[in-house]
């Protein structure tokens, strides 16, 4: 009975991929806010290499969340 | 003439639906994003309107197609749909009134159970159909936006740590342009489609379309994209107050982890064809993130009402639609009985409009 009332396969895929895109793309998105903060504070104090480190750890971050957005995208157009 | 008669008072009847479901649930979309100060609130419902209707136009897969698998489609004629759709709208327009967020495509289903349930009896009505894709769903969908927003948010708050609040307030912001675009998207390919595929099923009930060759006529998909999209801009702002700050008092992180979570849990569901609402997944979502933080930031009370409006969706719409469905049988079986019932709901809404302009203040000058 339970089994033809709840797709236990179906409602196992939701959870463990909302859980990584949901989880994952906060994350992410706030790691790349971090880098994008830190890298402004290390250049105004001269300190170039934490500041090009921070950068690139904010771009590749943002680049994550922005392939999220656009494979969103790509759900909802390929249904 | 008659089923001529009766086609078009469907089509208007499910552009209506389709006006107050594009309102009701513009709030899952902007709530967030107005009450973090992301976007100013008209331009919010403007973008949250134009993704809306881009959104019915990026699939056109009727997969929504109504009460499938939860009603013997056989049974199902345009009076039924008529009815189901007035079930609908007006439970619709009940929790708007109260602000309460409640599932359009619930009140849809649930208003075509309650006129098949009158019209073919109970056996034309799948128990186990409608367990698994409306009250399991219901179940699961606020459950895990909560989980998810709540998780992401700690990760969020951990991950900020200590830096300057003003930069990464500024960012949260700006990325929930973006979770927020996704979900407009997502919300009027959803949508949008129900009403296209009433109307689609409609003409062909009627003989204006062949029942093998399904296809949605392009002025279907223009007149659903533009209905939803103009409801969208009407703005439910009622229901937008209680998602943006009557449930929690959210600041840019919590706006940004509830619309990411309700994308993530809305796009995972779609992809992997489990039906969820896009009401139950955003408001679980803000409660989530709002509980993360401290569970007394919830205002419980709130959410205990929207519980139980999503509680009485499906029976109150039945109730509402078998009661249309058993009135329109008074005039007979013809376009009679769907036209009088059409005339007293217009009637109604205008008094009731009328008496709200009447007691509304008169407008002063202001003085010099």
């Amino acid at each position: 009975m339970l089994a033809t009332v709840v797709d236990t396969k179906a409602l196992f895929d939701v959870i463990w991929a909302s859980l990584a895109a949901g989880v994952g793309g906060t994350a992410a998105f706030s790691v790349a806010l971090v880098g994008a903060t830190r890298f402004s504070d290390m250049r105004r104090e001269g300190r170039g290499v934490q500041a090009v480190m921070f950068g690139v750890l904010g771009v590749v971050s943002l680049a994550l969340c922005l392939g999220a957005v656009v494979y969103g995208i790509v759900i909802i157009t390929s249904k | 003439v008659g089923s001529d008669v009766i086609l078009v008072i469907v089509v208007g009847t499910a552009l209506a639906f389709d006006f107050t479901n594009g309102f009701h649930d513009t709030a899952n979309v902007v709530a967030t994003s107005i009450s973090t100060r992301a976007v100013p609130p008209r331009l919010a419902v403007l973008i949250a309107a134009v993704l809306n209707f881009v959104g019915a136009f990026l699939s056109l897969e009727v997969a929504a197609t109504i009460a499938k698998g939860i009603v013997d489609s056989d049974v199902i004629t345009p009076t039924i749909i008529f009815a189901g759709l007035v079930g609908a709208i007006s439970w619709n327009l009940v929790t708007w009134y109260f602000g309460l967020p409640s599932s359009s495509s619930h009140a849809l289903i649930g208003g075509v159970v309650g006129a098949t349930l009158v019209a073919a009896g109970a056996s034309a009505v799948d128990g186990e159909g409608l367990a698994s894709k409306v009250f399991v769903p219901a179940l699961v969908a606020p459950v895990l936006a909560f989980a998810v927003a709540g998780l992401a948010i700690l990760f969020a708050y951990r991950t900020i740590g200590r830096l300057r609040p003003g930069p990464i307030s500024r960012g949260f912001r700006v990325g929930q342009l973006f979770t927020g675009g996704l979900l407009a998207l997502a919300h009027g390919t959803n949508d949008a489609q129900k009403t296209m595929g009433v109307i689609t099923l409609a003409l062909i009930a009627n003989g204006n379309l062949s029942a093998t060759d399904f296809h949605v006529p392009t002025w279907v998909v223009l007149t659903s994209a533009s209905a939803i999209a103009l409801g969208t801009y009407t703005g439910g702002w009622r229901i937008i107050r209680t998602m943006g700050t009557r449930i929690i008092k959210m600041d840019p992180a919590q706006g940004f982890a509830a619309q990411g979570a309700g994308s993530a849990v809305i796009l995972a569901a779609s992809h992997f064809g489990y039906p969820l609402s896009t009401t139950h997944v955003i408001s679980g979502g803000v409660m989530g993130s709002g509980a993360a933080k401290r569970l007394s930031a919830v205002r419980w009370g709130v959410a205990g009402n929207i519980i139980v409006a999503w509680l009485l969706t499906v029976p109150a719409a039945g109730a509402i639609g078998g009661a249309v469905y058993g009135l329109t049988r008074i005039f007979g079986t013809g376009a009679l009985g769907p036209l009088v019932v059409s005339v007293l709901i217009v009637s109604l809404g205008a008094a009731a409009f009328a008496r709200r302009a009447q007691g509304r203040p008169a407008v002063t000058p202001t003085e010099a």
